[in-house]
């Protein structure tokens, strides 16, 4: 796979795209902090910065798969919570609306959520979702974290 | 109580303010404008620091112990047809307004004993096809009141999520999604009536009702109400 695009390392948000045999995996990463102009930047230019990686997935791997993995720290501050779980509930609702709008001819598109720590399942994740029949998970939304607000 | 509704100009907001005067409650009604039909006592841009600093220092003033924001648009576009500018324009009136006036209001409402509503929509807990910009903010919503409640400290938080309610928001956004769709209004209205099991559409008053119960109930710390006439279920 090929890196296609990233964000500035000093955004609250950082994407990181790949393309590779019929798969867009997008890679997001939240670091809001407690700060107002993070986490309104993170709810504004994150969500935009995700449609942007959905639409453009949608062209670029017709019938394949498409997937939102995103990556929030292990120990993410008590501060940081409703910021994330905002940005991660507008990603959900985006990922939902594609799939509802899309046919059979766009990307399987999955919402994958999780804690930097958690590699294998992460992993395992990935391998179903772009195995044989991960296809007919799409619309889904798997959260992988062990806790969750 | 002492509540401010903002949107209290709107359909469902002039409904929420009239059901919590009628509970006993004082209302404070905001909105950008007020109308004959339903006039405001503070007007102002909630996406404006000015304004909105305004309406703090006025509910300050007022004794304001509860908030019910029921301000909102509607963003009914396709995903591919979105823009950036579109997408902002929902996040910012329909999810970033809201925590800004949190973050104003919640320290009083927790020491007062009162209660923070927010007003999402069932398009917050499951999606609609040329409704995303709408979902993406109303998820949105949901989403930060768990994360308060995680975070600890919070005032007590409920968000109220409205089906399809007769209101000229609706309209706005059925009209949206027509257009978006290649279909007619009317068509969307029809669809949409048929698919609730109440057998109708929701009306202000069903979400007035709502309101003021999640405004005065004292537990737990979140609620999530689906008031949707059994149409997504919670």
């Amino acid at each position: 796979m090929t890196a296609t695009s990233s964000s500035s390392s000093t955004a609250p948000f950082a994407i990181e795209a790949t393309l590779g045999g019929g798969v867009a995996i997008a890679v997001v990463r939240a670091r809001a902090g407690a700060a107002r102009e993070d986490r309104d930047a993170l709810l504004t230019d994150g969500v935009f910065a995700v449609l942007e990686h959905i639409n453009a997935a949608t062209a670029e791997v017709p019938r394949g798969r498409s997937i939102l993995d995103v990556r929030l720290a292990d120990d993410l501050d008590s501060a940081h919570l409703p910021g994330t779980e905002a940005f991660v509930e507008a990603v959900r609702g985006l990922m939902q609306a594609h799939t509802l709008e899309s046919g059979p001819e766009a990307p399987a598109l999955t919402l994958l959520v999780s804690t930097e720590g958690q590699a294998d399942a992460r992993e395992r994740t990935v391998a179903y979702l772009t195995g044989d029949h991960g296809d007919f998970s799409r619309g889904a939304t798997y959260d992988l974290r062990e806790v969750r607000p | 109580m002492s509540v401010l509704v903002t949107g209290a100009g709107g359909g469902i907001g002039s409904a929420i303010a009239a059901a919590l005067e009628a509970a006993g409650h004082e209302v404070v009604r905001h909105d950008v404008r007020g109308s004959a039909a339903h006039p405001v006592d503070i007007e102002g841009d909630m996406t404006d620091a000015a304004d909105s600093a305004r309406l703090v220092a006025e509910s300050e003033r007022r004794g304001v112990d509860s908030v019910l924001a029921a301000h909102g648009i509607a963003a009914a576009r396709d995903l591919a047809g979105t823009d950036r500018a579109f997408l902002e324009r929902a996040m910012r009136i329909n999810a970033v307004s809201v925590f800004h006036l949190y973050d104003a209001l919640a320290e009083r409402v927790r020491a007062s004993g009162g209660a923070f509503v927010v007003i999402s929509s069932q398009a917050g807990l499951v999606a609609e096809a040329n409704n995303g910009p709408y979902c993406a903010s109303k998820f949105a919503l949901i989403g930060w009141a768990r994360g308060l409640v995680a975070a600890g400290g919070a005032p007590r938080l409920r968000v109220l999520c409205p089906g399809a309610t007769e209101t000229p928001l609706l309209r706005s956004a059925f009209e949206g999604m027509a257009a978006s769709a290649g279909i007619s209004y009317d068509q969307v209205l029809a669809e949409r009536s048929a698919s609730v099991p109440a057998g109708r559409l929701g009306r202000p008053e069903d979400l007035g009702a709502a309101a003021t119960w999640l405004v005065e109930v004292p537990s737990p710390a979140l609620i999530v109400a689906a008031v949707t006439g059994g149409e997504v279920l919670s």
